[in-house]
């Protein structure tokens, strides 16, 4: 099947593994219940759970420590760094500088 | 087992009808009940497009060339301009084209010369109009945000640049053509009371002032103002952003033009914890 005819397959529907929200107050993740299983997790680990669903305290401290010895070099020259800094001089919101620290 | 009634997307703005063997694709497409690819297409501008999905009709001749002469005025900001910086800063740092204009957005939307700042002045001119005494006390006495947003408070008059000396040239010859071609009295009213506003306001008028006074007289909502202001300024972001890809060598880093004021000096390396 391809073409509209797989379109109209998928068009008012999602059929995934990977989580919902439920309006009766649940949220799952990876088969996982997010309020009660995965929220005592360090959000890193939440992080590696949910991209790659691996369940790894090791992982999330790698990522974490190339993180922060390769990735958050501060100096406002650095052109990343640069347009952050830009979105401050401009005054636009926090919510722009995140995206653009990014 | 029930049948979930099918979801609709409700808009004033397009209609499609769809091809007779794929529902996908559309047959015809109307904006404000034009048939853009089978009636619209090569007799209007783009101008004039843009005006007809923002307002759901077409403008006058007046309004088209206003608008078209705000979007000539505001297309490239300039390489100094901190939207267009950033878009070069991207470009230069080799990320994706898309980054680069998501850069110029976030940047060009600030309160300081950015698209917040226009859709602060065109609030200023729905409540003061051409009420001298108006946007004297409005200066004065600028109106405070009740509620908590993610919007910084404004720091300056919206419209007028803190950082400038004089109008800057090219802000005037926009506004002159503007005001001569506005049917109304707004724009002349501005262009002959611009000293006496940055006067008030310690500060002279900026291109966000004269966009945010032309978008008023188009009768566009601030809003609006502020989406037009976003889409408006990135096509000099793009251009400027495409040629720093091929030069990052030659673009400006100041080496020594940084001075850390909090530096502990030179530290001992840590011995990490197996």
């Amino acid at each position: 099947m391809n073409g509209p005819e797989l379109l109209a397959e998928y068009e008012d529907n999602w059929v995934t593994a990977m989580g919902a929200w439920f309006p009766e107050g649940r949220v799952v993740l990876r088969g996982k219940d997010v309020l009660s299983d995965l929220g005592h997790r360090p959000w890193m680990e939440y992080l590696v759970y949910a991209i790659t669903g691996r369940e790894s305290s090791e992982l999330a401290r790698l990522i974490e420590g190339i993180w922060a010895i390769s990735c958050s070099y501060p100096d406002p020259r650095i052109w990343n760094n640069r347009i952050a800094a830009l979105a401050g001089t401009s005054r636009s919101t926090c919510v722009h500088w995140r995206l653009l620290a990014a | 087992m029930a049948t979930t009634p099918t979801e609709n997307i409700v808009t004033k703005i397009w209609r499609e009808e769809p091809e007779p063997d794929n529902p996908f694709a559309a047959r015809a497409c109307h904006c404000a009940g034009y048939d853009v690819y089978g009636d619209l297409l090569g007799k209007i501008t783009w101008i004039e497009y843009l005006w007809l999905l923002f307002r759901l009709e077409p403008p006058t001749p007046v309004q088209k060339t206003l608008l078209e002469g705000l979007a000539v005025g505001l297309a490239n900001p300039g390489p100094r301009d901190p939207s267009v910086h950033a878009a070069m800063s991207a470009g230069v740092g080799g990320s994706t084209h898309a980054s680069a204009l998501i850069a110029a957005l976030a940047v060009g939307a600030g309160n300081l010369g950015g698209a917040r700042e226009v859709l602060s002045a065109m609030q200023y001119w729905a409540r003061c109009g051409t009420d001298l005494d108006a946007w004297r006390g409005i200066i004065a006495s600028p109106p405070v945000e009740e509620r908590t947003d993610v919007w910084p408070a404004m720091e300056h008059t919206p419209g007028f640049d803190p950082n400038g000396a004089s109008c800057p040239t090219p802000v005037r010859q926009l506004l002159d053509y503007l005001a001569h071609h506005d049917d109304g009295s707004i724009l002349p009213w501005l262009a002959a009371h611009r000293e006496t506003l940055e006067q008030c306001a310690a500060a002279p008028l900026a291109f966000s002032g004269v966009a945010a006074a032309t978008l008023h007289v188009l009768g566009f909502s601030p809003e609006q103002g502020e989406m037009l202001f976003l889409l408006l300024r990135l096509p000099g972001a793009a251009a400027h952003a495409l040629e720093q890809e091929k030069s990052w060598a030659r673009f400006p880093f100041f080496g020594t033009g940084l001075t850390l004021t909090d530096d502990p000096g030179p530290v001992a390396p840590v011995s990490v914890e197996q």
